[in-house]
Formats: C-alpha cells, structure tokens, sequence
C-alpha cells in the first residue's frame, strides 16, 4: 500500500505541476494537507462519544476547471494510511494448551477518495472568497495484505459536501481552508475485520468490545479540514 | 513560480514521507480483572437421571372369549404341572410333581370327564406330612445320588377292602361333547355335557407291571420295572386295600435309556410338554389308579384317583387346544379372564411409577391418560404413595393430583379408570399442570413422562400388561412429540470474575422444562448452587427459559443452535469456593466447594434451590485462574 499511495501522490502532484506549466488561466490547481475525522461508525475512528478525536493526516489534491467567474468544475482525489481500531470488532479468541486468551487486533489500511466536483464562488468582495462545493465519485480501501493474506479492497459510492474560504495571496495564488463531509454509501466496517471468522471470539461475547454491536448506517459522514495551497498559472484568477 | 515551486515539492515530500510510514498493527492482550488468561472449561453431553417411570395396567374382559385361540387361557407350559418342591420336605428342595399341589390331607383330584371318579377314595398322608402323590424323576437327590429310578408314590384312602387295586401312566384322547370341558369350567364355572377319556391308541397294550409295587433304587431288582416304550397303559404296580387304603410305591429303573432325560417333560420323559409339542412314544397324560380286575389289570371303568399331568389328545393323537394340565376346577373372573390370549378386554385400572420428579414451586403434577389421537383426555384419580429414591413416604388417597416436598424424588400412583372407562384410552400420561387443581390440559402441555397402553385388546392378541415410560415431550401424541436425548457442547471457562460458557447445539427441552446451570459437588450431592438459565447468542442474549415452545432463532426444530452462559458474582472471593487452589506447594488450606458445572433440566415450575435432577451436559470446573492469584481473598 505505501507504493500505491507513494505513486498516487506523485502522479497527483506531477499532474499538478504539468497543468501549472501548460494551461492559460482556466485551470486552478490545489494540493493540500488535511486531518480528517471519520465517523465513529466505520472503525477508523475512535468510540468516544461525541466528536471523536481520532484524527489522521490526508494529502488531496483538487483541479478545476473555470466554467464561469463564479463556478469551477473538475476532479479531486485524497488518500491517507490509517490504522482501524479493534474497538468495533469482535476479539481474536486463540487457544494456547488448556487456555484461551484474547486478543485485540488492528490493521492498517489504505484509503482513497476521488470523484468530480464543482465550486461556487460566493459573491464576497475582498481578501477573502468564501465557496461552497459538492461531488461525488469513489472511497477505495486497501487492507493490509499481510493481515488480510491478500490483495483486496473493496470500494464503495461517495458524496462530498462543504465549503471554504479562500485567501489570496497574490496574482493567481491564494490558501484556502474548507471542510468537506464525504459521505461513504452503505459502508461495511466488518470488511476491516482483521480476524478471520474462524478465530472470532464468539466464547466470552460479553467481553467484546461495545462497539461490535454499533450500527451500521447507510450514509457515513468523514469530515475533512485542509488547508490547500491554490494557484492558477498564467494568473487566470484567484 | 517559486513559490508554486515550493508548495508543491514540500507537498510531494509530505505525501512521500506519510506513504512510506509504517508500523506493526496493534495486537493486544485483552484482560479483565486482572487477568487475561482463561483456563478452558469444555461442556459435554453426559445425559444422566433422566426422568424415568414404569406403568401397569390391568385389564377385565369385555367381549366374547374366542377359544379357538391358541392356548386362549395361557394355560400351555414347558413344564408339566404340580412341579414344586416337596411341601413336606421329605425329598428336600429340588422341584418333583406333587399332584395336590397345595392342597391339604386328604386331597381329592377333580371328577372331570368320563368315566367319573368312583366316589370316596381320596389320597392321605403316609407319613410325610401331607399327601402321598409324588412323581419324582430319575437322578431326583430325593432318592439318593445318582439313581436312575422314576419313583410313583401314591396312598389312596377310601379304598374298599380287601379289593386289589393297580396304578399306571395313561395316554388318553378326548371324545369332546359340546364345548371341551376345561374351557367350559374356566368360562362357565360347570361342565354341561362332560367329555369323555379313552385310551389312545386304544387298543390296550399294557406295560410295566400289575403285581405289588416295589420301591428300590436298585435297578438289578426284579421288583423294578424296567422302562420300555409303546405301552398304554404302562402298569405301575398295585396292591391290595387294607384298613380302606392301599399304597403303591414303584419304582421305573432307566436301564434301556428309554426314560433317559433327567428333567421332566423332555422327549424321553414319561411326562410331557403341557404344551403342543407332540408325544413321543414314552409320553403319558394321565397318571391313574384303577379298581383292578381278577386279573390285576384295570378296571377302566372305575378309577379312583385320576390326575391330568399332560395336554389332552385327539383322535388322531394330536394335541387339543386348550386342554392343558391341570384340569380346570374354577371359573375365571373377568378380571382374570381380561389378559388371556383369548380375551377381547379393556383396561381397568392404571398403575404408574414416576422417577426423578422435583418439588414444584407451582402448579402440580396429574395423571391422565389419552387416545391414541390425543384428542380425548381423562384425568385420573388414585393413590399416590410419594417416593425418596424408591422408598414410600407417605401416601394420598383419591388424589387427583399431587406435589412434592423436599427429599421426595418420585410417586406412585394406583387408579382405576371408573367412569373414564367407556373412553378407549391408549396412554397413559404424567402431565405438569403449570396451575393447581386445573381440570384441562392447556395448549403445548409439559407432558414429560408418558407410556402406551393397548386398550381394548382384542382376542387373540397377548396383553402388555407393563411398560417403560418415556421421557421428553408427548404434547398429547401430537407431531412434534419427541423423546428427549441430551446433546450438544459447551466451551469457556473463568475470564476474571466471570463464567462464561459458549454451547451449541443443543437438544430442544421438552415442553414444560427449562435448562439450568448448575455448579455442584461430584462427592456431595447436597451441595450444588443455581448459578441460572441459559441465554441465545450475542446480540440479543435473548433469555431461553421459553426454548421448549420457541420458534425463532436460536431455535431450529429440535435444537437449540447457539446459546450462552454467563454468571459474574464481581467479586474473586466468590470464587474461592471453587476448584482447588494449587500452587508450589498446594494450598490445601482452602477447600473447594463446587467442582462441577452441569447444565441441568428442570420444570418451569420447579423449586429453584432443589437441584434438577437431569443432567444434559458437565465439566469438571478446574481451576479459575483468577481465583488462584487472589487466593489472599479466601477464607481458610
């Protein structure tokens, strides 16, 4: 999985490079750095209550293309390496001699995002240009292949929805901070399982953790805060 | 541009450096209270004290008795009959045939058939003790180790003097009048026309001798007879009254090997089957003394003393049905004529023996018996003796349902079917009434013990007058009735405080009973602790107590698929009661109480402090580990 992210990054900053070099004022690129929050439910986060804490680093990427002087269209991938927590699944239960012993067990695994979008630029005057943006396209998850003994993964239907600001720094430059909910559809955290049904603890069920027992909603709600650095070759706009 | 420049080779540097990021994912150990090692405690089927019963019926006649059954009366037997040990004792305790049974001094055989008995002459006592009518078989310890002499002693009173009289072994056929005599006495109590005896063949052969009985044990004496085949009648030896009795004492030696069986009734033995094996040419139904004639041969038309000691013939010299020895002298009653083969009887009454019962908390235990479609049901009233282990404690009379106390482990019940006896009933039922005093059997009734009784019997078929009670869920004979078998397994064991138990597959309770767990004593049957019921797997831990009507999962037909166990006192001192405490050097100072864990049966009513007594599934406990290191936490 580190290759694939090492080359997905590359290649996402190669192409952002290329399009800074070869378009004319239309296209805006935007890598960016982000934490991002998922939710308590696909078991990469945390079980706390509330707003879980459990935040990881994302690197994305966003290129646009303008349509209008408010409206931007384009493409935008993300990924990140996260570790799943044992607290949604059910113990590995291994006999030793005349024992049982149990045991929590996590993975790493591999995440990707990546779809269209469109950004609508709000008619603010100034420094500051709030935008709301929306999209849809793909979540990918890699398991770990030693934990998981194989090369699968497993995809599923996504739907973005946030909105930012956007900061200028000078002539086709400008940071920007936005928050964007990207909506996992009918995710299944037990594909994150790292024990094999076979050594599930089904012994001593009332020692599993609770939140094997959490739901499963339909629509799961990951929140990310970046911060992207944006730039527009050739000085097309901010 | 060098600003762009920079932003994006700082960013492919932080994707570089967060791809190449890599750790061991987080495998822990998982402890509770402490602890985080559990020694496996493993359930296993080990059905024992099943619920278990016996029942009995008795059975009055109720129809036409058809005589062309074979043996209609069970009367046929291997043995001749009369064979019994000496009463008097004077041949000791191996059985001979003493022909007046139990009767005292004088004894007089009955008049049957024709030609009649002359009137007056009984058998006496010529000093044993009771009366002189002793067949005895060769090699009888009576007359001395290793003889090879038939003995034939008899003492006739009533005799005229100073009239010669003769004994021998007859073979007779029967010329039938009417109904044959024997089953015209057993059914009517009379004979109407009697039938008469003739000697079959019947062309008389006389063997053995007329002259004056003899007994010796030596078989070279000339006042033996020797032993010879096809004769009838085959003499005895005689005598002459005096004092108005006559002794006749004989002896037959073997020598030939022609009554060469030392038992009685085999092939070569003077006596017969009393059943329908055929008679060989040795064979005698009679033994018989005659006034004898000027020439010391029978007179045939005047016996004195004449007893049956084999089957009658036919003129063919077969065999009549139903015309076994002895010959009938009392009319049966239908209470005795309701078993026999040729009977056509309902049940009368019911007897039931109901092992391994607990004490209910509520409701109570009935009787009742049922058709074979369930559809008809009768509750029974009756004595009810209540049993420890087998043993009476008390008894109730006309009780139409009963309850057990402490120590009480079983009942007895005794009723007669009454009124309920125009119902044609096939089983017999023990049901667990979940209400006292209910007068119906509810839906899905807790009928754990039940036996089938055949009712009516119809002639012709012989009665099952007694049976085993089978255990599990009769619910009226209905198609889910099924007997119970323990099965299925467990896993588990001690993780901190808390015992757990993972069990699969086991049997579907039968209706009205629930599974327990229990800890105990594998020494000390007084010693067990409830530690609760059984639950479905996670999530739903759903409660089991209803698993023997249950149609949804973990249920499935006739198991229980998944289910759990779990009891958590909180506390390790709890646990000190449990196992035994070991370490370097054992710590005997603190004794184990419970070194068991079984899943036990038991009503649903049943008193929750008196151990259930059937035992599905058990394991030794071991020890708890938590226990072990907190054994600080013991009392010594």
């Amino acid at each position: 999985m580190t290759k694939h992210v090492f080359l997905a990054s590359l290649f996402a900053l190669g192409g952002a490079g290329a399009l800074a070099g070869q378009q004319t004022g239309k296209w805006r690129v935007t890598p960016s750095v982000a934490m991002m929050r998922f939710d308590r439910t696909t078991s990469l986060s945390s079980t706390a209550s509330g707003l879980s804490t459990k935040l990881w680093p994302w690197a994305g990427l966003d290129a646009t293309y303008q349509v209008q002087s408010s409206l931007q269209v384009g493409l935008y991938v993300g990924g990140s390496r996260v570790t799943t927590s044992p607290d949604y699944f059910k113990y590995a239960l291994f006999r030793s001699g005349s024992n049982y012993e149990l045991w929590a067990v996590s993975q790493r695994v591999t995440v990707f995002n990546y779809g269209i979008g469109a950004e609508l630029a709000l008619p603010v005057g100034g420094a500051l240009g709030p935008y709301i943006k929306g999209g849809f396209g793909r979540h990918t998850l890699y398991p770990d292949v030693q934990k998981s003994n194989s090369v699968h993964s497993f995809s599923g239907a996504e739907f973005a929805l946030g909105g930012g600001v956007r900061y200028g720094l000078k002539s086709g430059v400008a940071l920007r901070l936005d928050i964007t909910d990207f909506m996992w559809s009918n995710f299944d955290r037990e594909l994150l399982d790292p024990v094999a049904p076979a050594f599930q603890n089904n012994t001593f069920p009332l020692s599993n953790p609770d939140g094997v027992l959490w739901p499963k909603p339909s629509l799961t709600h990951n929140l990310r805060l970046a911060l992207g650095f944006a730039f527009t070759p050739a000085g097309g706009g901010q | 541009m060098r600003l762009q420049r920079l932003v994006i080779s700082w960013g492919a540097l932080a994707a570089f450096a967060v791809a190449c990021t890599h750790d061991d994912p987080v495998t822990t150990p998982v402890s509770q209270n402490g602890e985080d090692t559990i020694a496996i405690i493993t359930l296993s089927a080990t059905p024992a004290g099943f619920l278990n019963g016996t029942q009995s019926v008795t059975y009055i006649a109720s129809g036409p008795f058809d005589t062309s059954v074979a043996d209609a009366f069970a009367r046929a037997t291997t043995n001749p009959p009369f064979l019994m040990p000496d009463p008097t004792g004077c041949y000791g305790s191996q059985p001979l045939i003493f022909e007046a049974g139990n009767a005292p001094v004088p004894y007089t055989p009955p008049n049957a058939f024709l030609p009649a008995l002359v009137s007056g002459t009984a058998i006496g006592d010529a000093g044993c003790g009771g009366p002189t009518t002793y067949i005895v078989r060769a090699g009888h310890p009576g007359n001395g180790t290793g003889n090879r002499v038939w003995e034939f002693w008899h003492y006739v009173t009533g005799t005229t003097d100073p009239l010669r009289y003769v004994s021998g072994l007859a073979r007779y056929a029967v010329v039938q009048r009417g109904a044959l005599d024997g089953p015209d006495v057993l059914l009517n109590g009379s004979v109407t026309s009697p039938d008469s005896l003739v000697l079959y063949p019947n062309t008389s052969v006389l063997g053995g001798k007329k002259s004056d009985a003899v007994f010796t044990t030596n078989c070279g004496s000339v006042n033996v007879i020797q032993a010879k085949a096809g004769f009838n009648p085959y003499m005895l030896g005689g005598g002459a009254s005096s004092g108005g009795a006559v002794q006749m004492d004989q002896t037959v030696c073997d020598t030939d090997g022609v009554w060469v069986d030392g038992s009685y009734a085999g092939n070569k033995s003077p006596i017969p089957a009393n059943n329908n094996t055929a008679f060989s040419a040795v064979q005698y139904n009679f033994f018989v003394v005659w006034e004898a004639l000027a020439d010391s041969t029978p007179n045939y038309a005047r016996p004195v003393f004449r007893v049956q000691i084999g089957p009658l013939l036919n003129a063919s010299g077969t065999v009549v049905n139903n015309s076994y020895a002895p010959t009938p002298t009392t009319q049966l009653s239908g209470a005795l004529l309701g078993p026999l083969p040729g009977s056509t009887s309902s049940v009368d009454s019911v007897k039931a023996t109901f092992n391994l019962l607990k004490p209910l908390s509520s409701g109570a235990y009935q009787v009742w018996v049922t058709n074979t479609a369930g559809t008809n049901t009768g509750r029974l009233t009756g004595r009810v003796i209540r049993l420890s282990n087998g043993v009476a404690k008390d008894t109730v009379a006309s009780a139409g349902e009963f309850n057990l106390i402490a120590g009480q482990n079983g009942a007895r019940f005794e009723g007669a079917l009454g009124t309920l006896g125009s119902q044609t009933w096939n089983r017999v039922v023990l049901v667990v009434q979940p209400t006292s005093g209910a007068t119906t059997i509810p839906t899905q009734p807790s009928e754990p013990l039940w036996g089938k009784i055949t009712n009516p019997k119809p002639s012709g078929a012989a009665a099952v007058l007694s049976g085993s009670l089978k255990f599990g869920s009769f619910d009226n004979g209905a198609a889910d009735s099924m007997v119970y078998g323990a099965g299925g397994s467990g896993t588990g064991g001690f993780f901190g405080t808390q015992l757990v138990q993972a069990l699969s597959r086991l049997s579907r309770p039968p209706l009205g009973y629930q599974y327990e767990a229990w800890l105990t004593n594998s020494t000390d049957t007084s010693v067990h602790v409830n530690a609760g019921g059984l639950n479905g797997p996670a999530p739903d831990y759903v409660s089991l107590k209803d698993a023997d009507v249950m149609t949804t999962p973990p249920l499935s037909g006739v198991e229980i698929t998944e289910a759990t166990f779990a009891t958590d006192p909180g506390t390790y001192a709890a646990w000190c009661k449990i196992g035994t405490i070991v370490g370097t050097p054992p710590d005997t100072s603190i004794k184990p109480i419970y070194d068991q864990l079984q899943i036990r049966l038991g009503p649903k009513g049943g008193n929750p402090a008196i151990l259930s007594p059937t035992i599905a599934l058990s394991a030794p406990l071991g020890v708890p580990m938590g226990a072990a290191h907190n054994k600080g936490k013991c009392a010594p």
